[in-house]
């Protein structure tokens, strides 16, 4: 899916109160393209005979708030109206005294009035005036609230963000009773008209990365965006990095903590996920099940992740140096049986390993877009019948299985999706640097890597933080994982507004 | 270059790695060959000369903040006479980064890549330190920080293992008719740990120069005790004979380390081997100080703005290869990244007084000056 820029805005054009009601309906219809979706309705005043009309969308609105909380008060209405009433103060009687919607909008431009029927709204029209009510009647299509589909947790809540606004916006409020968390809404896409949420706690989060996202979303107002996946690669600084530089999660508990911990969120129309700012490769590694079982247990568990990151990341590039270059770094009896399981195999270690990284990509794309009941037979077909297969013709030696299989189950142990995909990327061009150059290509990749990494910035923030620089009061956090009852002050590196306040009491992750 | 600033605890990573560099591995070779069995007691030397001259290098950059030590030899010692200073420094630095290359490009062709070209190696170090460096000093910190856990855990580890292979006859009789030789052999120590001057370049990049001073002596400390243990190590597990003829003694202590024949002991076969892997990052990141200093030497001796710095380090990479490649034996490689580490006695206790002295000449002279105005 592309993203579009509009490069010129419209004009605010107002609607002229000579015009008779139905030319102004004309005007507004053409204006959105005389959809046949769109729906009028004319009545009078009660107790006045002046028309009234009321525009909507069929299926974005509640007929019956609208029929009831809208159409009825104002027809059956029993107000005694002054003797020079005129349209606008009449307008004005209706919102005040006849109308029960919770939201009532007075608008006077041709596009304000499109923009909240586009919205869900339904606009009301008075003859003779310029300036329309609207009122919330929206009953937008979406889903129920389920389980967070890419970020499942063993234990803690299971609710996931949905593609609703507000719903998403209401799943944080409602673990956050807090005064100061504060919500601003900005309009993006010249086009699509979505909002965007930018969402923090006043005192808490660093004001310089508020103001930096802050100017971020406004740099792309122009764009078309449609999810807060593709707003992520605009807002980003760097545009080629292969790490993500925001934090995407589908989690409310996990969103609720990074804002306690002092990052902005940003919550996207028809996104099922909060985008979070700033982010580091620690958060990305962190899971709320590290919080919601004992403290060891989470650090045990952390250290598996970083184990298993390594794992992907390297395991086939060392297998492939160690072959095919360094087979006397193995102890004898080890290398006698990796020699013995590769006799007959016709291609070298690098291709082997080629083939099998890109059969298990194939793999895992598939099981993607498959429908659930036959992605289990991609899986039992790909895992087991070909990889027996390649192994019996003699094609693929079984070490090499072994070594694919087990980096992929460890690919799976990384929480982030985002960074799980840019490690298997990693994979490739460190098996490509093993194949050239043995374990000195790997060494000379992992130094470059790690500067690369050490470059990059998310906000303002270094994504290596807190290990580098050293910040040892936040790796109890973030590389291990002590008590909570140690777990005092926010991060160090994010210089929060009230670094001192301690957390005490309050979700790290869901704790 | 993006130049952020670095906290303080960052110096102590930095001074540490840029102390050990290449030398750690082949410094035992040159001490053994004058002190014979009391070249530990000449590296114990080397360390105090390096905490006197460390003290001069400290009061020096005190006396001088927001400088390094490019501009201060320009500031302290006048535009010609600081040039001709510094393009001298600038010289040198570039030089021993060429020999330091050139001599782990050599352990690397020994005990990793048989096959591979030397002059290929070479470059390959030299095209990623120098991407590295064009990153800027918070990168390379960073960098340094990663890494420096690792590759003094290994040294710790290596030294730890070879106490099996200790032969106490070695070292005795300690100083026995040997005084001389003993105190000639500081000369060599000193050249080997005198890395930490690189953080003079460094040190104008912390948030805190005043509180990064505790953090600049740990990391002396921490280097300074490695060495001297290493060295003490390589003593007892060679005869000075052998020593003084080992190219990379501190690859051949893991060479030299017997576990047995189990199935576990059989990856420690190739200790050396995953040494030599180990050392890459600790050459990568003492290079990379040392390539940085030698932009900043380059940026300040031609007046260069820093958005061009980039250009000065990417200018590095034909300078390096053409040092490497114009060395080609290893013996001689190996003797003048000695003889250039020894000269830096001439900086700790030439240069670096002289400009000690020149700052509080010219300290004074403004002083005066400003009490007549």
């Amino acid at each position: 899916m592309s993203v579009y820029r509009k490069r010129t805005g419209r004009k605010n054009i107002n609607i002229n109160s000579e015009n008779s009601l139905d030319n102004k309906i004309t005007v507004l219809k053409n204006y959105m393209s005389n959809s046949k979706d769109i729906k009028d309705r004319r009545f009078k005043v009660g107790g006045k005979n002046v028309n009234t009309a009321i525009l909507f969308i069929d299926n974005l609105v509640d007929e019956f708030m609208v029929q009831d909380h809208v159409i009825k008060p104002i027809m059956t209405n029993s107000f005694e109206w002054p003797q020079d009433t005129g349209p606008d103060a009449m307008l004005e009687i209706i919102k005040d005294y006849m109308l029960y919607g919770d939201i009532v909008e007075e608008v006077c431009t041709i596009e304000k009035m499109s923009l909240g029927v586009l919205d869900g709204e339904t606009l009301l029209l008075v003859e003779g005036s310029d300036k329309g009510l609207l009122i919330n009647t929206q009953n937008l299509p979406k889903r129920s609230i389920q389980e967070p589909q890419t970020e499942p947790a063993v234990k803690g809540p299971n609710e996931g963000f949905v593609e609703s606004f507000k719903d998403n916006l209401a799943l944080i409020r409602k673990r956050l009773k807090n005064p100061n968390l504060c919500v601003e809404i900005t309009n993006i896409g010249k086009q699509t008209n979505n909002n965007a949420a930018l969402i923090y706690i006043k005192g808490i989060a660093n004001d310089r990365i508020v103001n930096e996202v802050k100017n971020k979303l406004k740099s792309v107002k122009n764009y078309d965006v449609i999810s807060c996946e593709q707003l992520m690669q605009l807002v980003c600084e760097r545009a080629f990095s292969i790490f993500p530089l925001m934090q995407w999660t589908e989690r409310p508990d996990k969103a609720v903590s990074s804002l306690l911990e002092g990052k902005v969120g940003v919550i996207f129309d028809n996104s099922r996920g909060m985008l979070i700012a700033p982010v580091t490769l620690t958060s990305l590694m962190q899971s709320p099940d590290d919080y919601y079982e004992k403290w060891f247990i989470g650090t045990v568990i952390t250290v598996i992740r970083y184990i298993s990151l390594l794992i992907t990341i390297f395991l086939p590039a060392v297998y492939i140096s160690i072959t095919s270059f360094h087979p006397g770094m193995l102890p004898t009896t080890l290398l006698i049986s990796i020699t013995g399981a590769r006799l007959g195999v016709p291609l070298p270690a690098f291709l082997e390993a080629l083939i099998m990284v890109v059969t298990l990509e194939i793999l895992q794309e598939a099981g993607i877009r498959l429908p659930k009941v036959v992605g289990q037979t991609v899986s039992i077909v790909g895992g087991l019948v070909i990889g027996q297969a390649v192994v019996q013709a003699g094609l693929i030696s079984p070490i090499m299985v072994i070594i694919i299989s087990l980096t992929a189950i460890a690919s799976f142990a990384i929480p982030s999706y985002s960074l799980s995909l840019a490690s298997r990327v990693l994979r490739v061009i460190f098996m490509i640097l093993a194949a050239v150059l043995g374990a000195f290509g790997i060494s000379m990749g992992v130094l470059y890597l790690l500067g690369y990494l050490c470059s990059l910035k998310s906000f303002g923030i270094g994504f290596m933080e807190p290990l580098t620089p050293y910040r040892f009061k936040d790796w109890k956090d973030s590389i291990i994982v002590l008590p909570k009852s140690l777990l005092k002050g926010r991060p160090e590196y994010l210089h929060s507004s009230s670094a001192v306040t301690k957390r005490k009491g309050c979700s790290k992750n869901g704790k | 270059m993006e130049n952020d600033k670095l906290l303080p605890v960052q110096i102590m990573p930095i001074v540490s790695s840029t102390m050990m560099g290449v030398s750690i591995l082949t410094i035992q070779r040159s001490l053994s060959s004058i002190a014979k069995g009391d070249a530990w007691i000449s590296m114990i030397l080397g360390v105090i000369l390096g905490v006197f001259s460390a003290i001069f290098l400290y009061n020096l950059l005190r006396l001088n903040p927001g400088l390094d030590l490019a501009e201060i030899i320009v500031c302290q010692a006048g535009n010609w006479v600081g040039r001709l200073f510094l393009l001298s420094t600038t010289i040198y630095i570039l030089i021993d980064i060429g020999l330091s290359l050139k001599v782990f490009s050599f352990a690397l062709k020994n005990f990793l890549l048989d096959y591979t070209p030397i002059s290929v190696v070479s470059f390959l170090l030299i095209i990623v330190i120098v991407s590295v460096v064009v990153k800027g000093i918070t990168v390379i910190a960073g960098v340094t920080d990663i890494l420096y856990p690792f590759f003094v855990t290994s040294l710790v580890v290596l030294i730890a293992m070879s106490t099996v292979e200790f032969q106490k006859a070695n070292i005795m009789p300690i100083i026995y008719g040997n005084i001389q030789n003993t105190f000639k052999g500081s000369l060599p120590a000193f050249g080997a740990i005198s890395g930490y001057g690189a953080s003079s370049y460094v040190m104008k990049y912390v948030t805190e120069p005043k509180k990064a001073f505790k953090w600049f002596f740990m990391g002396f400390g921490i280097s300074s005790i490695l060495y001297i243990l290493l060295t003490l190590a390589t003593t007892l597990v060679f005869v000075p004979e052998f020593l003084q003829k080992l190219t990379f003694p501190t690859l051949f202590l893991s060479k030299a380390i017997e576990f047995g024949t189990g199935f576990f002991e059989g990856f420690f076969e190739r200790l050396e081997a995953f040494m030599v892997l180990i050392w890459i990052p600790a050459v990568f990141t003492s290079v990379g100080v040392y390539t940085f200093a030698s932009v900043r030497n380059f940026s300040v001796l031609f007046n260069i703005k820093p958005k061009f710095q980039k250009y000065v380090a990417y200018a590095h990479i034909p300078l390096l290869f053409a040092i490497t490649h114009y060395i080609k034996s290893q013996i001689v490689a190996t003797n003048l990244m000695d003889l250039f580490d020894s000269l830096s006695i001439v900086l700790g206790f030439g240069l670096t007084p002289l400009l000690l002295v020149l700052t509080l000449i010219n300290r004074r002279r403004r002083a005066k000056n400003e009490v007549k105005k």
